[in-house]
């Protein structure tokens, strides 16, 4: 069975490690995910606990894997 | 876990194509498992008075909008506050002394479960919380088998790379984007569970 070596790692392979932006940046962005929610929920399009669960889970599920 | 279980899953045919007999297994196991600690979360919410009455479930929604809202800053970097994790992990030893089809399955029980390996999201505990909530055990348990399920789909993505040093190193490049995208999903169910809690939505 023939198969293709797996590519060496090299260090310069780290400087193309992408970065997250600022703090402020990232607390606008979190005020701007609340703030969509928050008009959804007065919208009377509010989403169900069941499928808020199911985010959450899903979301946490994938992340979990990042866990050491 | 990377370098135990990727080998585990996909054996020695890391390049060839489709998914094998250990990655289905695992995924499947990772599935049963959730749904297992959903209808145990789903029985213990209905045993203490939870489950379908609407006060009792109320105040769990603002406690866990609370949690949601104030964690999402962790998780977006932007403070840090204290969490408690469990520090165990599944036994490497599993991958030598079973065999490969049975570790997989084990493995993926074990990572299904969730409740006591390391999960260093605050967005998991959220979710217990909101699952204590639901009606049926069908919700509750629909929903940690989604937490199972997503906990054991990244490594079929990874069936085509041989793990090593790189890919850890690829891996890890993206924790600080996971932690912000927790932070985002908090943050935005957070403002929901307040909502529901408070009787807005």
């Amino acid at each position: 069975m023939s198969s293709t070596p797996a590519p060496r790692w090299q260090p310069k392979d780290l400087a193309t490690a992408p970065v997250l932006p600022s703090r402020v940046y990232r607390a606008c962005v979190l005020a701007v995910a609340a703030a969509i929610s928050w008009g959804i929920s007065r919208s009377g399009c509010a989403i169900p606990t069941p499928v808020l669960a199911v985010i959450l889970a899903a979301v946490a599920g994938v992340s979990a894997f990042w866990s050491p | 876990m990377v370098n135990t279980i990727i080998p585990m899953v996909h054996g020695d045919g890391y390049h060839k194509k489709g998914i094998g007999s250990e990655a289905k297994a695992h995924l499947a196991t990772a599935a049963l498992g959730g749904a297992l600690v959903g209808l145990v979360l789903w029985g213990v919410s209905r045993l203490v008075g939870i489950s379908g009455r609407l006060p009792a479930s109320r105040a769990l929604w603002f406690g866990a909008a609370l949690i949601a809202l104030l964690y999402a800053l962790r998780e977006a970097g932007i403070c840090t506050l204290p969490f408690p994790i469990c520090r165990r992990q599944v036994p490497r030893s599993w991958s030598k002394r079973f065999s490969p089809n049975m570790a997989s399955m084990l493995y993926g029980f074990c990572l299904g479960v969730g409740l006591f390996t390391r999960v260093t999201v605050a967005t998991f505990y959220v979710a217990i919380l909101v699952v204590l909530t639901l009606r049926t055990p069908v919700e509750a348990a629909i929903a940690m088998s989604v937490f199972g399920i997503g906990r054991a789909l990244p490594l079929l993505f990874l069936e085509r790379h041989k793990p090593d040093r790189r890919l850890a190193i690829v891996l890890s490049w993206w924790t600080p984007f996971v932690r912000m995208a927790n932070g985002m999903i908090l943050a935005h169910c957070g403002i929901a569970l307040l909502t529901s809690a408070l009787g807005f939505g």
